[in-house]
């Protein structure tokens, strides 16, 4: 009877064990499934506002089929259905310019701001910078413009898939993926003093000799002013390099030097992608879509400052377990030092098209960091290719993001998908 | 006869056929491209190039040398004509481009920097009321990317001075949307529009169609895509020659057109749905039997037999013809006084059933018109399709008797290709004595089979060691039997995630041997990059330059001084 009584109790305790950690287990949920009659190719990060609603675009679709802003709102009633308000359609001609590329980023006043990659001027069709601003009244159209359009030369063109980076001032940051003196993209930024007409100066043209080449992530600002990004070709080794420019200061001169060039050997990485996370010690946080292995899956790496170049951790070496290439970034759970991210495609497992993992710093400095797939995409069901970076609530920790394609049965090469992941 | 004889001549003055030998031609140090892949029968040869060669093809010497920007992406392969006497004056070398936003432009073939302007641009928008057709219209997938304007590769009469291309374009008035699909024949000089010119080859609402030539099948201007490049036709039994243009979309469809007055001669459709279903024929069907083939789906012989290759669909091998590869004959019937094309003849692949359930296309692949061949049978067309090891233990290409196709399962002969079905087009060389077919098939090397007497042969003889994940359409320069160069454009971007944004990659091997002799990627810091790639490209090789049609530019290739550094 006692033993009875213990194992009662044992079972119990497994119960309540096995429940806790159910309760706990990440819950992925497709909020939303696009269409190629409507709206589909949902791409890169999303934004959330104070009150759950995420900011997103498609590449293609909408009215004129080249592309949307959305918003996506929470149901009134938990287990309801999210609700799509497409906020503005691009049009594929005049000035708007079409088929939205970057994420977006938002201004005090609520207006978003992005990268277009067809339209502009109307030589060159070399994709421009918008500007999406909210109606004066609850429910007006919101107004769109192209404020600038590249014009293919020294100014740049095809600006990159990544968001820009926007500062108190209004400043835009920015990469193309071509222009420049070199024809391989350059680093610009648009200033404003009225919020209206922006002046376009190129800071940097990427691509002379060892340079790093074709920048494609995301700016990232640092409380000095200096700008980081990656390229995903050029450096030492031609696979790529992480940069940092420094702005014109009294008595000195602007200066751009690669902090890490990859592909020195073959489990640097290669091809860095996505954005650039800062730790509070200056350490760097990024991913490169291929290299690490013979296998060419990619990595997670860690860069600490030092000379002549930032000494490279490499915190995770993808693998078909774990999902393989990532091409969004990182992104932090601050109270944890969690890494979250996604990978995009191609993980050898029997149900995924792409995964989203995590990454939990080791409890031993010099330790190994330990990985987990919180999810494997279903092409057909949940969506797959997933590229942006993962967005994180602050408050509930859940995690949102985007898949490019699938998400529906017969869908072959687009719709994708809006989803979240709850207690990640 | 006599003048549609000269008229062949001058059409074809870059085609290997017109020679009585397989072995090439002889020099004679001029080239126009005049269609795509360089002739009707889709060689793609240019044997007058004089200039490059396998010694000076290398990143040392040669590379990217100026590029053009355009108003969208170019998937017909751009087209060439050397001195040509401009209506504003002026003589040039021309290229010329034609963009899925429905432009065509003519560039100055030499020099972006003395000719930054193009020497003429067209533009058969006027929105918002005449747009691009969005590429979720239609068929509902964006197999072209973002808009769909001008796909098919244009056709030059040098004979009139005329470029032959089809536009479409969605056109509102009111709250009515209209789908429409044109045909605009142009002087190559000016870009003016010719008399008659464009003529309305069918313009419907929703999935309304238009009934062409009497068949009593509709065709659907929502859903047709003209994809394979326009031929012109000298020898196929109409005085000033027939132009042909492949559609595909809820049916193939091949049309015939009189090149002067643009005027509908006759048709020829794949799929008769009420053969096998209770929908109207054509409308709204399920994309069977598209003739597509990456752009290269019908080639002709110099005879003026047309060949049209399906994809997969119904086949009841009489008006349904899936997965096929059909002979057409332009008929005069002398009593009514009107034309037909007849199906005088198909192959049709074992596996038909198989592939039509399975989605897998035989005519996802453009066929090549092999030069006469000794032996019993001397006439031959080699064809590749989709990777189908559902169907079969490995995958094969066909080689088909154009003089007696074998119908079901007849070909005669097969060829293991040891990697990946294709979705591009072949090109032929011979050095005189050795004779070449190039194919590029997807996640496969570029490979390459002998030809003789024997027939093809079974297994490659030659391959790169470049792997190009989306395969590829390549392309031979040489000077005659001489200096052969085998140009081929690489996709980077998955092909299961179209389009990307990553440059198109060009590279140049040696085509005796598929040693690499340049790629694109190979100079320092980007020096050589080309716009982003777009599938189905053939590059185009005229008098010392090679030019690659992306989603943004035209980029021309040729030997340094090259445009960086």
């Amino acid at each position: 009877m006692r033993f009875r009584t213990l194992n009662l109790r044992n079972a119990l305790l497994i119960m309540t064990l096995a429940l806790s950690t159910l309760a706990n287990a990440a819950t992925e949920s497709t909020l939303f499934t696009f269409s190629e009659q409507t709206s589909f190719w949902p791409q890169g990060a999303l934004i959330e506002d104070g009150t759950g609603n995420l900011f997103g675009t498609t590449r293609a679709g909408g009215t004129y089929g080249v592309g949307t802003v959305f918003e996506l709102s929470p149901p009134a009633v938990s287990g309801g259905a999210w609700t799509i308000t497409y906020l503005y359609n691009f049009v594929p001609y005049g000035s708007g310019g079409f088929v939205p590329v970057s994420e977006l980023v938002r201004d005090q006043a609520g207006a978003f701001y992005g990268t277009v990659y067809s339209g502009g001027d109307p030589i060159c069709n070399c994709g421009g910078v918008y500007k999406l601003v909210p109606p004066a009244v609850s429910g007006g159209a919101w107004t769109e413009s192209m404020f600038y359009a590249f014009k293919g030369s020294a100014d740049g063109r095809l600006p990159a898939a990544a968001a820009l980076a926007l500062t108190a001032k209004g400043t835009l940051y920015g990469v193309t993926v071509r222009g420049g003196t070199w024809d391989s993209g350059v680093l610009y930024q648009l200033t404003t003093t009225n919020g209206t007409s922006y002046t376009e100066s190129v800071l940097y043209s990427f691509g002379d000799l060892a340079d790093a080449s074709t920048p494609n992530g995301p700016v990232t600002v640092d409380s000095s002013g200096s700008l980081y990004g990656v390229a995903s070709l050029g450096g030492a080794f031609a696979q790529g390099a992480v940069y940092k420019y420094v702005p014109a200061s009294k008595g000195h001169l602007a200066t751009e030097s690669l902090l890490f060039s990859f592909g020195g050997s073959s489990t640097t990485g290669a091809g860095p992608s996505g954005n650039l996370i800062f730790d509070v010690g200056g350490n760097i946080y990024g991913v490169t879509n291929a290299g690490g292995s013979a296998n060419d899956y990619g990595v997670v790496y860690s860069l600490a400052p030092a000379k002549p170049t930032w000494t490279q951790t490499i915190l995770y070496t993808f693998s078909k377990s774990s999902g393989v290439n990532p091409v969004g970034g990182l992104t932090w759970n601050h109270t944890n030092n969690n890494l979250y991210g996604t990978t995009s495609s191609l993980n050898g497992l029997t149900s995924g098209d792409g995964s989203v993992f995590k990454l939990v710093p080791p409890a031993v400095k010099g330790g190994a960091w330990t990985e987990s797939t919180l999810f494997e995409f279903t092409y057909a069901v949940s969506g797959g290719y997933p590229t942006g970076a993962v967005t994180r609530d602050t408050k509930t920790g859940t995690l949102y993001g985007t898949a490019i394609n699938g998400g529906v049965t017969g869908c072959d090469l687009f719709c994708g998908t809006v989803w979240q992941i709850a207690n990640p | 006869m006599y003048r549609s004889l000269t008229l062949a001549i001058i059409l074809l003055s870059t085609f290997a056929f017109s020679q009585k030998t397989p072995q090439g031609l002889a020099p004679t140090g001029t080239v126009n491209v005049l269609t795509r892949q360089n002739d009707n029968q889709h060689t793609a040869q240019n044997l007058q190039e004089t200039i490059l060669t396998p010694t000076n093809v290398n990143s040392g010497s040669f590379g990217k040398v100026f590029s053009y920007p355009v108003d969208g992406q170019v998937y017909a392969e751009p087209l060439y004509v050397q001195n040509l006497t401009m209506a504003q004056g002026g003589v040039h070398n021309v290229v010329f481009v034609a963009t899925e936003y429905d432009s065509i432009y003519a560039f100055d073939a030499d020099s972006a920097a003395s000719n930054p302007n193009p020497l003429w641009h067209v533009n058969f928008l006027n929105p918002p009321t005449v747009a691009p057709v969005p590429c979720s219209q239609g068929s509902g997938i964006c197999q072209l990317f973002p808009v769909v304007g001008i796909t098919s590769t244009p056709v030059i009469n040098l004979a009139t001075n005329t470029i032959y291309a089809v536009v479409r374009t969605q056109e509102t008035s009111g709250t009515t949307v209209n789908w429409v699909v044109r045909l605009h024949a142009l002087d190559i000089t000016s870009g003016a529009e010719k008399t008659g010119s464009p003529a309305t080859i069918c313009s419907a609402t929703g999935n309304a169609g238009c009934v062409l030539g009497g068949t009593g099948a509709q065709f659907g201007p929502h859903h047709q895509q003209s994809r394979p490049g326009l031929l012109l036709v000298p020898e196929a039994g109409f005085p000033q020659g027939v132009l042909v243009i492949g559609f595909s979309g809820d049916s193939g469809w091949v049309l015939a057109f009189d090149p002067t007055s643009l005027k509908l001669l006759a048709s020829f459709y794949t799929d008769d749905e009420k053969a096998h279903s209770t929908k109207t024929p054509g409308i709204p069907g399920e994309g069977h039997s598209g003739i597509w083939a990456a752009g290269g789906a019908v080639v002709a012989d110099t005879t003026g037999n047309i060949y049209a290759i399906t994809g997969d669909g119904f086949w009841d091998g009489t008006v349904n013809w899936g997965d096929s590869l059909v002979k057409l004959v332009l008929t005069f019937n002398s009593t009514t006084g009107t034309y037909s094309l007849v199906p005088a003849d198909y192959f049709t692949t074992s596996d038909q059933a198989c592939r039509y359930a399975h989605g897998l296309d035989y005519g996802s692949a453009g066929p090549l018109i092999l030069p006469p061949q000794g032996g019993s049978t001397p006439n031959l067309i080699f064809t590749t399709g989709k990777q189908v090891g559902t169907c079969e233990t490995t995958f094969a290409g066909y080689v088909i008797n154009r003089d007696n196709m074998g119908h079901t399962g007849g070909q005669v002969s097969t060829m293991s290709l040891p990697n990946g079905g294709a979705e591009q087009s072949p090109a032929y060389w011979s050095t005189g004595t050795t004779q070449y077919i190039y194919n590029g098939g997807d996640a496969d090397a570029l490979r390459a089979f002998t030809v003789s007497s024997a027939g093809v042969s079974t297994s490659p003889v030659l391959a790169s060691t470049h792997l190009f994940d989306s395969g590829t359409s390549p392309a031979v320069s040489a000077n005659g039997t001489t200096n052969g160069i085998v140009w081929a454009l690489e996709r980077l971007d998955d092909p299961d995630h179209q389009p990307g944004f990553q440059p198109a990659v060009l590279h140049a091997f040696n085509a005796t041997n598929l040693s690499e002799l340049y790629n694109s990627s190979q100079a320092a810091s980007g020096r050589d990059t080309a716009g982003p790639s777009v599938k189905f490209q053939v590059p185009m090789v005229a008098n010392g330059k090679v030019y690659v049609g992306t989603q943004t530019e035209l980029d021309v290739y040729g030997l340094c001084p090259c445009a960086q550094k």
